[in-house]
């Protein structure tokens, strides 16, 4: 059932108020909650980073607006953290990187399939593949530098498998700018997609950039150099998407209607109940903070804000495993690479995508290496009681077949 | 807090889901893996880091000797004092950290029901900090600076993270505490053990019978508490086979 954003006003945002207890709550247990549960967390936790992100630059251009931005950015701060701080420190960052890559694969996956513009869905397929292979090559250094099984973060929903490989996605920046859509022809749920996947990639690129110096093993640090290059790529690819042509204002109250979007999406299909709580009450803020963003919407641009944001909103994304859908575009697509904006076989790659590539990999590229040969296996690739049992030890080049 | 895990709600067993455990496996022969590129591997890459690598830092040398010939060293024998004063430093710092432990264990005891002898762990946290200031009193008598941090203080300190980490999560278990503590007292005993070598070696011998003291100290630190994680881990009802943690409802201590 979709939710009336005209109806329901939500919180007012002069009582949305967080205490540092309530924002530092009891996270969730890795090892008893579902993996979805913390699909939803990263995910709402990157809409929230975007929101601040977007009201910051909007702050900038906007002199008018500093005040009621900053208001809701503070609310948007206390969210944030609650969100964020529910992932408990028993993850390690390599666990929660395998999370975000669920995130990726399976709330772009659930998009491209509900996505109403063939072309913006083909960019949603095209990005899903590159963060699918993510996911292989991130599980090989879980299991081989950390000895534990990214699946124990998965619950066999999704798969770890090679997609189009990390070493053909690095691009000339001319290859990752995408089409937009028409800001007053495009459909709502096109805009909530396009700004719910900007979200989650530019939170992943975030974390990469913190999470990689962490490491203090070289092929660790030179995975992550290469894996946040790409999300960088996909947050170029995937901002593009939204026309640039919305004001200021219409761009903050889509947004706002973003999260609302969201957050009923969480709250339609959390099943853990504190954790639904917290979207039922986040839900209500956002009403609050949507609604005050509609006033001054209105009241600066004289125009109704129906002609945005529809009274009902589209369908929430669905939050569960797509594996069926994935292999397929795997089947189908796995061989499609960029040129300018279009999306070509790889037989007809540009030039400038390819130089480029040979130069960033000159000195090899750490994707390959960290996978090489890699098979998952319940319980990690030393699980597998058809294979020696000292798999991959270190050898020599001499040793590799070339 | 419970001092065993519950059973049943763990998601990550993957016999939980066969069916989608089974399709992952088979997606493995439909998409194997390729090499697209294999220059250089694994074993290469990290060896060519490690040869171009510098050290996590340098050892800090008090300018002069003249602290060591006062304690009664004539000239350093065996090894240099730059392990002397590295070791000194993880000690020192090894120590401290070691307190902030006992900290969080009484902590989290005071909080919660059952809880081990708090009477104990405070003695042990105190001996840790005596510990402490006696590495510190032996750096100063030689001329070093106990503010400084040694590489071998730094990397004892990246080791220790996880103790903290376990110690300080309010949903670790006592149990789960104690057996961090005693891999940081299983480290102890064998650190000063190794300490009471170095400083024999080098002569420092106003440190010796202090230091052979303190090994003492963490033999004692280690057997107790080795002691009561086996009291609070061993399952008292051997004809039942129940989960239950049987040591902990009891108050053994
Ligand atoms: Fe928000
Ligand atoms: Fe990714
Ligand atoms: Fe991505
Ligand atoms: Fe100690
Ligand atoms: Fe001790």
């Amino acid at each position: 059932m979709a939710l009336n954003i005209f109806e329901h006003r939500g919180l007012p945002i002069d009582k949305q108020h967080l205490t540092w207890r309530d924002m530092v709550q009891v996270p969730i247990s890795k090892l008893d909650d579902d993996a979805f549960t913390r699909v939803m967390i990263i995910l709402m936790n990157g809409i929230e980073l975007e929101s601040i992100q977007f009201s910051r630059a909007c702050a900038r251009m906007n002199k008018n607006l500093q005040l009621p931005l900053a208001q809701l950015r503070r609310i948007d701060q206390h969210q944030a953290t609650l969100i964020n701080w529910m992932l408990g420190a028993d993850h390690s960052p390599l666990e929660t990187t395998i999370a975000y890559e669920q995130v990726a694969i399976e709330v772009t996956a659930a998009v491209a399939q509900t996505e109403p513009d063939p072309y913006l869905a083909q960019i949603y397929r095209f990005g899903l593949l590159e963060d699918f292979d993510h996911m292989y090559r991130y599980s090989a250094l879980l299991d081989r530098l950390e000895g534990k099984d990214s699946n124990n973060i998965l619950q066999s929903y999704t798969d770890v498998l090679p997609g189009r490989p990390t070493i053909y996605e690095h691009r000339a920046p001319e290859d990752d700018l995408r089409e937009c859509y028409d800001r007053n022809k495009a459909e709502p749920l096109t805009k909530m997609h396009a700004l719910t996947i900007t979200a989650g990639e530019q939170q992943t690129w975030n974390y990469y950039m913190n999470i990689g110096p962490l490491f203090s093993d070289p092929l660790a640090r030179q995975l992550y150099a290469e894996i946040a290059h790409i999300e960088e790529q996909h947050v170029t690819q995937y901002q593009c998407i939204m026309d640039p042509d919305e004001t200021w204002l219409e761009k903050w109250l889509l947004h706002k209607a973003n999260e609302v979007y969201n957050y009923y999406g969480c709250v339609q299909q959390e099943k853990n109940s504190r954790i639904k709580a917290i979207w039922e009450r986040f839900l209500e803020y956002e009403l609050g903070q949507f609604h005050f963003v509609r006033d001054i919407f209105e009241r600066t641009e004289n125009r109704d804000s129906q002609s945005i944001v529809p009274a009902i909103l589209p369908e929430p994304i669905a939050f569960e495993s797509q594996r069926d859908f994935v292999r397929e575009v795997l089947r189908k697509e796995v061989n499609l690479r960029a040129k300018g904006t279009a999306f070509v076989d790889m037989s007809e790659e540009s030039e400038a995508s390819k130089i480029y590539r040979q130069r960033i990999n000159a000195n090899g590229v750490p994707s390959e290496i960290v996978a090489l040969n890699y098979i998952w296996n319940p319980g990690g690739e030393l699980n597998n009681p058809n294979r020696l049992i000292n798999v991959n030890p270190p050898v020599t080049t001499s040793h590799l077949q070339h | 807090m419970k001092d065993s895990a519950e059973l049943g709600l763990n998601k990550t067993p993957t016999q939980l889901h066969p069916a989608m455990t089974q399709s992952m496996v088979e997606g493995c022969e439909e998409f194997p893996p390729h090499a697209e590129a294999m220059a250089i591997d694994a074993f290469d890459m990290r060896k060519s880091y490690i040869k171009d690598s510098e050290q996590l830092g340098s050892v800090p040398i008090p300018s002069t000797l003249r602290g060591v010939v006062k304690t009664g060293v004539q000239a350093m024998q065996g090894n240099s004092p730059t392990v002397l004063i590295d070791k000194l430093g993880q000690r020192l710092a090894f120590e401290r950290s070691g307190v902030r432990l006992y900290d969080a264990l009484i902590t989290k005891c005071q909080a919660a029901e059952p809880s081990l002898d708090i009477g104990v762990l405070e003695q042990f946290r105190n001996d840790e900090a005596e510990h402490f200031a006696l590495v510190r009193d032996c750096i100063i008598a030689m001329g070093g600076d106990p503010t400084a941090q040694t590489p071998c203080a730094d990397s004892s300190g990246v080791a220790a993270m996880g103790l903290i980490q376990v110690l300080n999560d309010p949903r670790s278990s006592i149990p789960q505490c104690v057996e961090a503590i005693l891999i940081a007292e299983l480290a102890d005993v064998a650190s000063w053990d190794l300490l009471v070598q170095i400083v024999r070696e080098a002569n420092l011998n106003g440190y010796i019978e202090k230091f052979q003291q303190a090994k003492l100290t963490e033999d004692h630190h280690m057997d107790t508490i080795k002691k009561w994680l086996e009291l609070l881990t061993l399952n008292n009802d051997s004809s039942a086979g129940n989960l239950e943690d049987a040591a902990s409802e009891e108050g053994y201590f």
